[in-house]
């Protein structure tokens, strides 16, 4: 007897829970949800290749900035320390300045 | 633009009657479910068609319900009126008045409102919705043996806690 107890209660849950809510859906309702969808068109998503092209060719630029440095024998005036840190720091700035552009503006 | 109207008009009632059970509310149905169907249209460049539409809406809605209890839980924190928010849930009908009125169906209401959004949300999806236990994995980014084990213990847990109700209820009928 009191397995069936336990059967009937499991089955009025069963019942409880496939049985949706009542639910009024507003007249116009979709009018207002297209009502309030953006003007403009989203931005088409951006191809999963374009940041790792990005880098390299931001890489390349470097290598060849310095190459020529190297080339027109301003290696030693680069290897002064207050040099070398003033050119890693406004290297590092602009690569920050990349970064939060490519992740932080709004699409 | 013709396509989303088309797309709104067959899931409006799908996505209404999900958030409906997902907040226990029937009052701000229509804006929630307004903000489901904008993150939709603002997610659809990005569909490429790996996961059905509807997939993607029970994502959305279980995402947004997350967030919107989330909120309220920190308004409430930082509300200075706390105390009235708490008088006024309490003025709405408990799962043991419900029951003395042999309202079964409102009972479970409100026990799944106790239990965890996360647990809700499976058991919804599951018992309400009829989805596979691996469309709710992708749904939730859970693994199927998780999905598994928490829909048994929310339901384990909704049982013991209508049992508790009802013995409540003799004792004090």
């Amino acid at each position: 007897m009191p397995d069936r107890r336990v059967d009937a209660a499991d089955a009025a849950l069963d019942v409880a829970l496939r049985r949706a809510p009542e639910v009024r859906i507003p007249p116009h309702f979709v009018n207002r949800v297209v009502a309030s969808l953006p003007r403009t068109p989203a931005d088409p998503p951006t191809s999963p290749w374009v940041l790792p092209a990005l880098s390299l060719a931001g890489a390349a630029t470097l290598a060849s900035l310095g190459w020529t440095a190297i080339a027109l024998g301003w290696a030693h005036w680069f290897s002064q320390p207050p040099v070398l840190a003033a050119v890693l720091g406004i290297e590092a700035a602009a690569s920050l300045a990349w970064v939060w552009r490519v992740f932080r503006s709004p699409r | 633009m013709d396509d989303f109207t088309e797309l709104v008009e067959r899931h409006q009632t799908m996505v209404f009657r999900t958030l409906a059970r997902l907040t226990g509310d029937r009052d701000g149905l229509e804006d929630l479910a307004q903000e489901v169907f904008l993150r939709l249209f603002r997610a659809l460049p990005h569909f490429r068609g790996q996961a059905q539409v509807t997939t993607f809406l029970y994502r959305i809605m279980v995402n947004l319900v997350n967030d919107e209890f989330r909120r309220r839980q920190k308004a409430r924190r930082a509300s200075p009126i706390e105390e009235e928010e708490r008088t006024l849930e309490h003025s709405a009908p408990g799962p043991l008045e419900l029951l003395e009125q042999s309202q079964r169906q409102e009972a479970v209401e409100a026990a799944l409102l106790r239990l965890d959004p996360r647990d809700r949300a499976i058991l919804t999806l599951h018992y309400q919705e009829g989805r596979a236990y691996e469309e709710i994995a992708a749904i939730l980014d859970a693994p199927l043996g998780t999905v598994k084990t928490r829909l048994y213990r929310a339901r384990e847990r909704l049982k013991v806690m209508l049992k508790e109700w009802t013995s409540t209820c003799r004792i004090e009928g």
